[in-house]
């Protein structure tokens, strides 16, 4: 982390209500982050990669990826981005509703750094994203990347 | 004077028919050479002291002049006693007046017999004979002496009577008739038989006891029979039947027996009434007919000797068709050959079983067409040699309620998997629009309450909790749908390693209770591990929550039989009225109210239901305050050696 510069998380979440929700949980606990929200798996990798409306977006030291996202789904944006060797650093967290051990086992093959259900329950989701808090923006030290040149990144293979 | 013979009305002693009498062998009574003129003492003494009967000849004056030993044996006396004594002194004296008559008689020429004498023993007891007297005369006419012969007669009466009484108690009628069917004689069966008195019989014609229609043709047999007599069934395999004196008649069966007399040719009948037989066959004619298969007998070489009228209606033959053919004939061709073989083997190791062992097997009709059989195969030994009695079934109906079962069966599990589909994607889709409810609710709660007015927070905390509950409900919906669409295949599993492993993740609850839980031995069981961890889970729950306020005491056992593996799992719980002991089973079902213990009612009904996916059951005993016993079965693993 590079002096006094907000941490930036990169949250990609389709719900709105989950967005509002992990937002406010977050912002009660600090007010230095960062928090930008692409709505689907295409728009994040536009963000990441600097495309279109994102040509200004800065890099994010973590992404909060959810999993069932329209168009381009949540795991498919974990396999471009841990093959493009300029982003395999950056920690993806999946936060899903999922419980599905076929979702949890391919999320780690891809390269997440921790999955974690989103709790039914209000006071542990609290708790869930307190702790991805506290470990990840405050623990944790996370690579700042540099934002690669905007070009097209393949998603199929 | 010619050569003495004792022929005549009475039966000479040594009646064939009698076997203590019988007479020396070789030796005809009536070619006895008695020479002309010449003493009976000169006939050879041995020949005459083999007679089984008394023979004594006198002189012209009636002094005894020879004594055989069946006279001695008959009266007592030695010959020495007896030569030389008057005939008469062995006849009671009040008798002796006739005896005197008697030879009076015989000095005429007149031979004389007696059937029935009272003599007199030397014993002084009187004897039964019976005797015949015959005088020897010279060329004149002269006496020259006597030749008596005497035998015991009550033997000879008791003979005839035993004879009779044989005649009389036959179990079959029987009736003797002369030469133009008069009837001589009858018993008593034929009395019964035919509802006649004897008096009634004797002496008319035996077409009396004949169907007027079958009358002219009995007199055609009765003299054909006279011309050509043997021993033989009357009838010659046609059916018979007597009439009895009311008009009413019955099959029968005759035996006819030629009898030649002096009298002529006789003919004995025996008649035997086969009603019974006749209803036995009929009884047995409507079994075979009405039986719901075909019954089909085979000889041993494979030809039909006997059917029944479903056989005729499910192969399209008539019986005269059948009849003789071979087997095969009612196969399809393409079984044909085989079937020859098989039956060979069969023959060769005959025992009752169902035909084909599994395979399909086809009939063949008349018309080409073809039905699926069962077909059960009796080996018998029939009048005629070994055969085998075939009961054939058309189970074209069976097969065709056994494909209907089998497509509903399918349909069923498929609806049922639907349902099941149904039932998990519901409460997992649910999830996520009740998450924001839930926590939408919540964080309203956490943010506003008190902010509002009062019916606000009222409002607040109706909505939270119900969001509560509803998040319950429909993780518990999604636990249980999850035991049919998530479950994995059983495989063997050591029962004891899992329950370990269950009993670690409950020792903090067992620990706050100081529960006390003992495991015996248990065997291995079929399992998908996931499930029986969760069914332990579930059953240990249960009896740590509805603990009584002793400590809990939970013992879990197993009993294995060949196949299966009960676990029974006790505690001295609170236990449960029997009468909710199928309703703890149900998804929701709480027998105490809200609050009193946690959880909304699914554990024992997912217990159930994983029991039951793994084909057990499961069930409980239970009384009130007494604790509870849960039981269930899991198919038994082979022990790991036999893997």
């Amino acid at each position: 982390m590079s002096g006094s510069d907000k941490l930036r998380v990169l949250l990609v979440e389709d719900n709105p209500g989950d967005v509002l929700l992990i937002t406010e949980l977050l912002s009660d606990r600090k007010t230095e982050l960062e928090i930008d929200v692409a709505s689907d798996g295409e728009e994040a990798l536009n963000y990441l990669y600097g495309r279109g409306r994102y040509q200004q977006a800065v890099a994010p030291q973590l992404v909060v990826l959810d999993l069932n996202l329209p168009r381009v789904s949540g795991l498919d944006v974990l396999a471009v981005l841990r093959k493009d060797p300029r982003m395999s650093p950056l920690p993806v967290v999946v936060l899903s509703s999922s419980d599905a051990e076929r979702d949890i086992v391919e999320s780690y093959c891809r390269g997440a750094n921790t999955y974690i259900q989103k709790p039914v329950d209000l006071r542990q989701f609290q708790e869930a994203v307190a702790k991805i808090e506290s470990f990840w923006l405050s623990l944790a030290k996370l690579p700042s990347l540099q934002k690669p040149a905007p070009k097209e990144e393949k998603l199929d293979d | 004077m010619s050569a003495a013979t004792l022929e005549g009305d009475v039966n000479p002693p040594g009646n064939p028919l009698d076997g203590e009498l019988g007479s020396p062998k070789g030796i005809r009574l009536g070619e006895v050479p008695i020479g002309e003129g010449s003493l009976p003492l000169e006939l050879p003494g041995q020949i005459l002291q083999s007679f089984e009967f008394a023979v004594v000849a006198t002189d012209a004056q009636g002094q005894i002049s020879y004594w055989n030993k069946a006279a001695e044996e008959l009266y007592g006396y030695s010959p020495a006693e007896a030569i030389g004594r008057s005939l008469d002194f062995v006849v009671p004296e009040a008798d002796r007046r006739d005896l005197l008559r008697l030879i009076g008689g015989l000095r005429r020429g007149r031979d004389m017999q007696i059937t029935h004498a009272l003599h007199r023993h030397k014993d002084g007891s009187l004897i039964e004979t019976s005797a015949t007297f015959k005088a020897l005369l010279d060329e004149q006419g002269e006496l020259l002496g006597i030749v008596a012969t005497a035998s015991d007669a009550s033997k000879q009466r008791r003979l005839n009577e035993r004879l009779l009484l044989a005649f009389e108690s036959s179990p079959s009628g029987m009736v003797m008739v002369d030469d133009k069917g008069t009837i001589l004689m009858l018993n008593a069966e034929t009395e019964r038989l035919f509802g006649y008195k004897r008096q009634e019989l004797l002496g008319r014609k035996v077409d009396i006891l004949v169907p007027d229609r079958f009358t002219d043709l009995h007199q055609h047999h009765r003299a054909s029979f006279a011309r050509n007599h043997t021993r033989r069934l009357m009838g010659g395999g046609r059916e018979l039947y007597g009439r009895r004196q009311d008009g009413s008649e019955f099959p029968v069966e005759i035996g006819l027996t030629p009898v030649e007399t002096r009298d002529g040719l006789l003919v004995l009948g025996v008649i035997a009434d086969i009603s019974g037989r006749k209803l036995a066959e009929e009884r047995f004619r409507i079994a075979l007919e009405s039986a719901p298969c075909g019954i089909v007998m085979v000889d041993h070489s494979g030809k039909i000797i006997l059917i029944n009228l479903e056989t005729e209606r499910l192969f399209g033959y008539s019986r005269s068709e059948l009849i003789g053919r071979a087997i095969e004939d009612l196969i399809p061709q393409r079984y044909r050959k085989e079937h020859v073989s098989l039956r060979d083997g069969f023959a060769r190791q005959p025992e009752a079983r169902v035909m084909g062992s599994g395979r399909d097997l086809f009939g063949l009709r008349k018309d080409g067409s073809e039905f699926p059989v069962e077909v059960g195969l009796n080996p018998i030994m029939g009048p005629d040699g070994p055969a085998v009695l075939c009961a054939i079934l058309d189970i074209t109906e069976r097969n065709q309620t056994a494909e209907l079962l089998r497509i509903h069966a399918e349909e069923l599990q498929r609806s049922n998997n639907d349902l099941e589909q149904f039932a998990y994607v519901a409460s997992h889709d649910l999830q996520e629009p009740l998450r924001m409810v839930a926590s939408y609710v919540e964080l309203l709660a956490e943010r506003y309450q008190g902010q509002l007015d009062e019916r606000a927070d009222k409002y607040i905390h109706y909505a939270v909790d119900g969001a509560r509950r509803m998040k319950q409900l429909v993780s518990d919906l999604l636990s249980f749908s999850r035991v049919g669409t998530q479950g994995k295949p059983l495989q063997p599993l050591e029962t004891e390693q899992v329950l370990r492993g269950v009993l670690f993740e409950l020792r903090q609850l067992a620990e706050e209770n100081e529960a006390e839980i003992m495991v015996g031995p248990l065997p291995r069981v079929m399992a998908d591990e996931t499930q029986l961890r969760q069914l332990f889970q579930n059953l240990l729950s249960n009896a740590l929550k509805f603990r009584s306020d002793a400590p809990p005491k939970i013992t879990i056992t197993a009993f294995r039989s060949v196949s299966e593996v009960t676990i029974s799992l006790s505690d001295n719980g609170v236990g449960i009225d029997m009468a909710y002991a199928e309703r703890v089973f149900q998804m929701f079902q709480r027998l105490h109210e809200r609050g009193k213990y946690e959880g909304s009612g699914i554990g024992l009904a997912i217990a159930k239901r994983i029991v039951e996916r793994h084909g057990g059951r499961i069930w409980l005993e239970s009384q009130p305050g007494q604790g509870c016993t849960f039981h269930f079965t899991l198919r038994a693993a082979a022990p790991p050696e036999a893997l």
